[in-house]
């Protein structure tokens, strides 16, 4: 008997609530708080600070991080709850302290506790109050309950790091390259150590010999230089140490012959202290070149000159590889097969801010410390020489503005709260750094090893296609353990280092490595595999341990043996198989189901494992229990959870053609609904509501675990299929008007708009008043109607474009002002804040607070009906979009038998190319559905499918096909055919005519080209552009080119000397045209021409160059 | 032409009608959706609501609520003598609402609404028109008047009008389900005579066609 789709469902659930949502980002932060902050604190251990008369230093000890609170104007501090963090635009962030002792000499003085500067606080993470409250409670502090979390508040704002996808480091990763006469081979090393980088590349080149490059040397140095530099003298034993074969030994001979000019480590270290520092004393150049390699060089491997012959028996690793993919005993690697991919999270991004950060002030610390002490010999204080805006500046300035460091920008991004689908989509959302603006094709296709861990369909079109990914449901992602105890661990099992490991073992065993270190031999990695994995199962060994076993890939080849502790594998989870059979029964999922056991207790029970994608290259997983044979590994739980957030709300996808569920994918992240329940009090600068929400009456089972019942995004509509007179031609749809009378597709739209009450230097303020007439700025009395004695709007008034909303007014911006109008002292001028020109709505609500700085701030949400009117856009969920093309009354709409009148017409055109046949399903699905008035299943791979529901459908009396007879509304005639008529769930899309209409007879025009201004928010016109410009060309009809391009844009009358050909003045005194060259004996006439043009004479006069003018009499 | 009673219900009417064309019987079914008269809330003054919900929507759902309709006691506005833009007693009716909730969540049902005329009133008790938290209020006065499914579906007396069509047989099988607002057999009636008017105003413009 097989474990059922039902039970198989609720083990994958369990998975994904234990795993949560948005678990990747705050593990990685909680992971980063509890020992990434310590960890960096104990990189600096100790702080010299030199004074010259007694030794002093300080030493740092434990860092300790408080719960979020504020600090107000008045020094007052308070524990606060994001909800208020939102509305007073403040940083939800908590209070680091450090242990701070001062040692002169060898004594140790009193420890300090000092406050170092605060951290922004990720929601619901450890230290965030929301991570300890319960539903209710949440809701009563302002949240929605169901919010992920997961992401920051900055300056009232939500910020989202976005997770980078990078190659992992440390691993040496072997390519091709065939441009010249002989291929290249190159092997590339992110060697990575805590706050440093260091790219290595060793390359075989044409002439066959080895060479390395790293940070701080410009030039390649032959590989058997850097191995001499680091240690290695004999020729015998550097050949000895890449391979015992000798075949591959032989392929040294070139490399050799390269490093002739330095045959001991001495000369290799000169050899290297030339390209550092040329013409440099001996010793220089010496110490120069050792502190290079031992800190640039593999520092992953360790900084110090003892660690040197680690790092010439990882190089002489690398040379081996490279030769045997030359001698085609061994095939590149994958750059984008998953294995080679690590996932950065905010954890690990925050850890490299603060890194720097952190050593920013410490460096301050010192640098007052000595000024301080030295100037003045007193007893000194360590809390007053310290500067804590240093990290709170610098941090929260990051995550703010996304820039990080290093120069890499666009980190964090503001949190899309259009509906609850695209929130939690872009919580899991990750990013490669490759550039979008190269073709990396590659790169950006879907790799098989993506399977499980990345969502197949959830990507975007264009310039960031494959690039930017979505986690699939089934993905978790490794926290990671210390590589060093798993060394110690396969030592004590076995594994005999390099230096002891006989020839004979290293000809015919296996090399271990352990995240990029090499553990040495053993004699049997296959059986040490199966000995670690069964280890992991019994819990002896952390589960973040995968293994994996890579045999030798060809003839002649090395079998190896890789043992992954890093954070930021994808993994994912699978059932254990053993003789074919699953060794996980109904029973388990049963306890599992009554809460008896929970999905940690599984891995326990040695039933399911989560794998990367490098040990999930050792196992045979079966799709299905029906399909197990006796050599299968594991066994899937869920296949449709490959699929991510957004790919899971589409019904019956695996009937659709694959880019539509693409499009899908991208487009239900656009479409309105409840994006949070706590909008009431959320202060987002704009938002969309759907009135009446409904979930779909054909769901998946996954939505269950994203509550898309409790926060759905769209409604369920009676479409019908039929060319309706043509309205909906070209993807419009037509939607029946009484329906839309009776609320269908209602939406509010909000707009928060923001006054703050500055203090200006010299304490002058702005103020909130009604502005008197007269005033710098006034805009005229029926602007300020609605303004109540606040000089704030009173709610529930109407509201159209340019209204003033918040009354203020400033001091004047310059200093000549005051001067000016000395007589009467400082004027006023008005700096109100007004409704954009082209919205109105109803004034809502208003949130009176105070900012961060003790200033009065003010916010203002004006609301926005908004019933779908013509060219409104709405979506089905198979990527089927289009605009409303006619509102048609009920009595013209076609109606059935049963007196029901479809809500939407589509056009039959938008079937046959697109093949969206999963829509028909979903029709059929919901004609059933709402027939029995049960939901219908529409997940992927585990449905009824289409030909059940069909049959279903005919016992319920309709046609099996879904087709019915329909009546024409206007003429009473049967329709000549039948109709293909049911239920599909679509959604409001935000893109609405409202806020994009747009038409302008006259208006403003640029201040510089005096050209009419571009955009609707500026009124501006629209673009005559170069396209359109060739067409009257081509049509020969000047006087509408003359029109357009000058009458009625930037007509100017310049005034031209006909003798020397360039611009006159006019001079005001004398009232008349002046030429500077020509004088009196000038002519001068006026011209008419495009005022840039004017513009560009006088720029390129700028320039040095005279643009002259010939002027003739026109013909 | 003639026409059969197949059932009657207190809200659902089917007949048979037979010995017409197609376009009778449709322009039948056309009236019936989209010009019978009937009462809904049309105006309403909201003089306090601190509910959740805003005034626009709570306006459009009690716009929504069926409302019993006494066509021979009122006029249509724009036919009505008092030529008003507010109206008279005779083409409107006002429903007045006032609640506070005093439970932690408290429903507003139609049953609160309070008629000015006991005819004039929802069809139901028992439609949720908003739900208030403890010490949120409502207080409004809403008008209803006559119109036409044509302007806004709020005026459309049935919930569902249509017919299946036997070409051999030349029968239409009617189906009329009424909001409540008015008997089907009115609304089919009613539909009947706005036939019979439109033709009778048919012929008297030919006539004076013909006449000139
Ligand atoms: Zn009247």
């Amino acid at each position: 008997m097989g474990i059922s789709v039902d039970h198989l469902w609720n083990l994958s659930k369990e998975f994904i609530r234990d795993s949560g949502l948005v678990r990747q980002h705050i593990d990685s932060y909680n992971d980063f708080v509890e020992r990434g902050l310590q960890a960096i604190v104990n990189e600096v251990a100790d702080l010299p600070i030199e004074i010259g008369d007694y030794p002093l230093k300080i030493k740092l000890g434990k860092i300790e991080i408080g719960a979020p609170r504020v600090i107000e104007v008045d020094g007052t501090e308070r524990s606060i709850y994001p909800a208020e963090a939102r509305i007073r635009n403040l940083t939800y962030s908590a209070p680091l302290h450090m242990e701070m002792i001062p040692v002169i000499g060898e004594r140790e003085g009193q420890p300090e506790m000092v406050y170092i500067g605060d951290l922004p606080v990720m929601l619901k993470s450890k230290i965030c109050l929301l991570s300890r409250l319960n539903p209710e409670e949440l809701v009563a502090v302002g949240e929605d309950q169901l919010d992920p979390g997961g992401y920051f508040i900055v300056n009232g704002s939500e910020r989202v790091i976005v997770a980078l996808e990078d190659l992992s480091a440390n691993r040496i990763l072997v390519d091709t390259e065939h441009t010249g006469v002989n291929p290249t081979y190159k092997a590339k090393i992110f060697s990575t150590t805590v706050g440093f980088r260091a790219r290595i590349e060793v390359t075989m080149k044409g002439d066959r010999a080895i060479y390395a490059t790293m940070p701080g040397i410009p030039s390649d140095i032959p590989l058997m230089i850097m191995m001499r530099a680091l240690g290695l003298e004999e020729d015998s034993k550097v050949a000895e140490l890449v391979s015992v074969d000798p075949k591959v030994q032989d392929e040294l001979e070139s490399s050799f012959e390269k490093a002739l000019e330095a045959n001991n480590p001495k000369d290799a270290l000169l050899y290297l202290g030339n390209r550092l520092a040329p013409g440099q004393v001996d010793e220089y150049r010496l110490r120069k070149a050792e502190s290079v390699l031992d800190r640039n060089f593999l520092p992953h491997l360790g900084r110090t000159p003892a660690d040197r012959r680690e790092k010439a028996l990882f190089l002489a690793e690398i040379a081996a590889r490279i030769i045997e993919v030359k001698r085609e005993i061994r095939t590149v690697d994958d750059k984008d097969h998953y294995a080679n991919k690590r996932l950065k999270l905010a954890g690990s991004l925050l850890a490299e801010l603060f890194r720097i950060s952190f050593r920013n002030l410490t460096r301050d610390l010192k640098y007052q410390l000595e000024r301080i002490t030295i100037r003045r010999h007193i007893e000194f204080s360590i809390a007053n020489a310290i500067r804590p805006g240093i990290i709170t500046e610098r941090v929260q300035h990051a995550i703010a503005t996304g820039n990080w460091v290093r120069g890499r920008i666009g980190v964090t991004q503001l949190l899309d709260r259009t509906n609850f689908i695209s929130t939690l989509s872009h919580l899991r959302r990750l990013q490669s750094p490759l550039s979008r603006s190269q073709p990396n094709l590659e790169a950006r296709d879907l790799h098989p090893t993506h399977y499980g861990r990345l969502c197949p369909n959830e990507t975007p079109e264009g310039s960031n296609c494959g690039l930017v990914k979505n986690l699939a449901l089934s993905s978790s992602i490794s926290v990671g353990i210390d590589p060093h105890e798993m060394v110690d661990r396969l030592r004590r099992m076995g594994v005999t280092t390099v230096e002891e490991a006989d020839r004979r073992l290293r000809g015919a065993g296996g090399k271990v490595f352990v995240d990029g270190i090499i553990a040495g031999y053993t004699k049997d990695p296959a059986a040490l595999a199966e000995e670690l994995r069964e280890y992991r199962r019994q819990g002896k060994i952390s589960t973040e341990v995968n293994v994996a076993f890579h045999p030798s890939e060809k003839e002649g080849g090395r079998d190896e043996l890789y043992v992954n502790c890093d954070a930021g594998r994808v993994r994912r989870p699978l059932l254990i198989v053993e003789d074919g059979l699953p060794r996980i029964s109904e029973d388990h999922i049963t306890q599992l189901e009554q809460g008896r056991v929970t999905w940690q207790d599984l891995l326990r029970m040695q039933v399911v494992e989560l794998l990367d994608a490098d040990e999930e290259e050792n196992t045979l997983v079966a799709m299905y229990e029906s399909d197990l044979r006796k050599d299968h590994t594991h066994l899937e739980i869920a296949p449709y959870a490959m699929n991510g957030i957004a790919g899971s709300l589409i019904p019956f996808p695996e009937h659709n053609q694959s880019p539509r569920n693409a499009y899908e994918s991208a487009m239900s992240k656009q479409a309105l609904g409840v994006f949070s329940t706590n909008f009431f009090t959320r202060v987002d600068s704009r938002s969309h509501l759907l009135h009446y929400p409904q979930a779909p009456i054909v769901d998946t089972r996954p939505m269950e675990v994203f509550n898309y019942h409790q926060r759905p995004s769209g409604q369920n509509v009676v479409v019908a299929i039929l060319s309706f007179q043509g309205y909906n031609m070209e993807d419009a749809i037509i939607v029946n008007k009484s329906s839309v009378d009776r609320g269908l597709f209602r939406s509010t739209f909000y707009r928060i708009y923001e006054a703050e009450s500055r203090q200006y230097l010299g304490g002058l303020r702005d103020k909130f008043e009604v502005p008197e007439a007269g005033i710098r700025g006034y805009r005229g009395d029926r602007y300020y109607r609605l303004l109540e004695e606040d000089g704030i709007i009173s709610p529930e008034s109407d509201v159209t474009g340019n209204t003033v909303l918040v009354g203020r007014t400033s001091p004047p911006r310059f200093l000549e002002e005051y001067r000016e109008f000395e007589v009467r002292g400082p004027t006023k001028r008005d700096s109100s804040v007004t409704m954009r020109p082209s919205e109105q709505g109803t004034i809502d609500q208003i949130f009176i607070t105070e900012s961060i700085e003790g200033s009065k701030l003010v916010k203002v949400k004006v609301r926005d009906l908004r019933v779908p009117e013509l060219g409104d856009k709405f979506a089905s969920r198979h990527g089927q979009k289009g605009v409303i093309g006619l509102l048609v009354p009920q009595e013209d709409m076609p109606f059935t038998v049963d007196g029901v009148v479809p809500d939407v017409v589509i056009n039959p055109h938008a079937i046959p190319s697109r093949m969206t046949i999963g829509q028909f399903v979903e029709t059929l699905g919901g004609k059933v559905a709402s027939q029995v008035g049960e939901l219908m299943d529409g997940t992927s791979f585990e449905n009824i499918g289409p030909h059940a529901i069909s049959e279903i459908l005919g016992k319920l009396g309709f046609q099996k096909s879904g087709r019915e007879t329909l009546y024409n509304g206007i003429t009473g005639e049967k329709l000549a055919a039948d109709l293909f008529i049911g239920v599909v769930y679509y959604q409001k899309l935000h893109h609405m005519v409202a806020d994009k209409m747009h038409a302008r007879a006259r208006g403003q025009v640029q201040m510089l080209t005096r050209q009419p201004t571009e955009g609707r928010a500026r009124g501006g016109g629209l673009r005559f552009g170069e396209m359109e410009r060739d067409c009257l060309i081509g049509h020969g009809a000047s006087a509408l080119l003359r029109d357009r391009l000058l009458e009625e844009s930037d007509k100017y009358t310049a005034y031209v000397c006909e003798i020397c050909g360039t611009l006159a003045y006019y001079d005001i005194k004398q009232n008349k045209y002046i030429c500077r060259i020509d004088g009196e004996k000038a002519t001068i006439s006026p011209v008419s021409i495009s005022y840039a043009f004017k513009l560009l004479v006088q720029e390129l006069m700028s320039l040095g160059i005279v643009p002259r003018l010939s002027l003739e009499e026109r013909a | 032409m003639d026409i059969k009673l197949l059932s009657k219900e207190q809200d659902t009417l089917r007949f048979v009608l037979s010995g017409v064309k197609p376009a009778f019987a449709n322009a039948l079914r056309r009236i019936m959706l989209s010009e019978v008269p009937v009462m809904a809330i049309d105006d309403v003054m909201i003089l306090e609501n601190n509910s959740v919900m805003y005034d626009e929507i709570l306006a459009h759902r009690l716009g929504l609520i069926p409302i019993t309709t006494d066509l021979e006691s009122y006029n249509l506005p724009e036919e009505c003598t008092c030529k008003s833009e507010l109206g008279c007693s005779k083409c409107r009716a006002s429903l007045s609402l006032e609640i506070e909730a005093s439970d932690p969540v408290e429903v507003v049902y139609t049953s609160h609404l309070k008629p000015e005329n006991p005819d004039v009133r929802p069809v139901s008790d028992k439609i949720p028109i908003v739900k208030l938290a403890q010490g949120q209020r409502v207080k409004l006065e809403a008008f209803a008047r006559l119109g036409k499914g044509r302007t806004h579906a709020k005026w459309q007396p049935v919930s569902a009008a249509t017919y299946s069509y036997d070409e051999k047989a030349g029968t239409f099988t009617f189906l009329v389900e009424s909001t409540g607002a008015l008997p089907p057999e009115r609304i089919v009636l009613e539909a009947a005579r706005i036939i019979g008017a439109k033709s009778v105003d048919f012929q008297e413009q030919i006539g004076g066609l013909e006449k000139s």
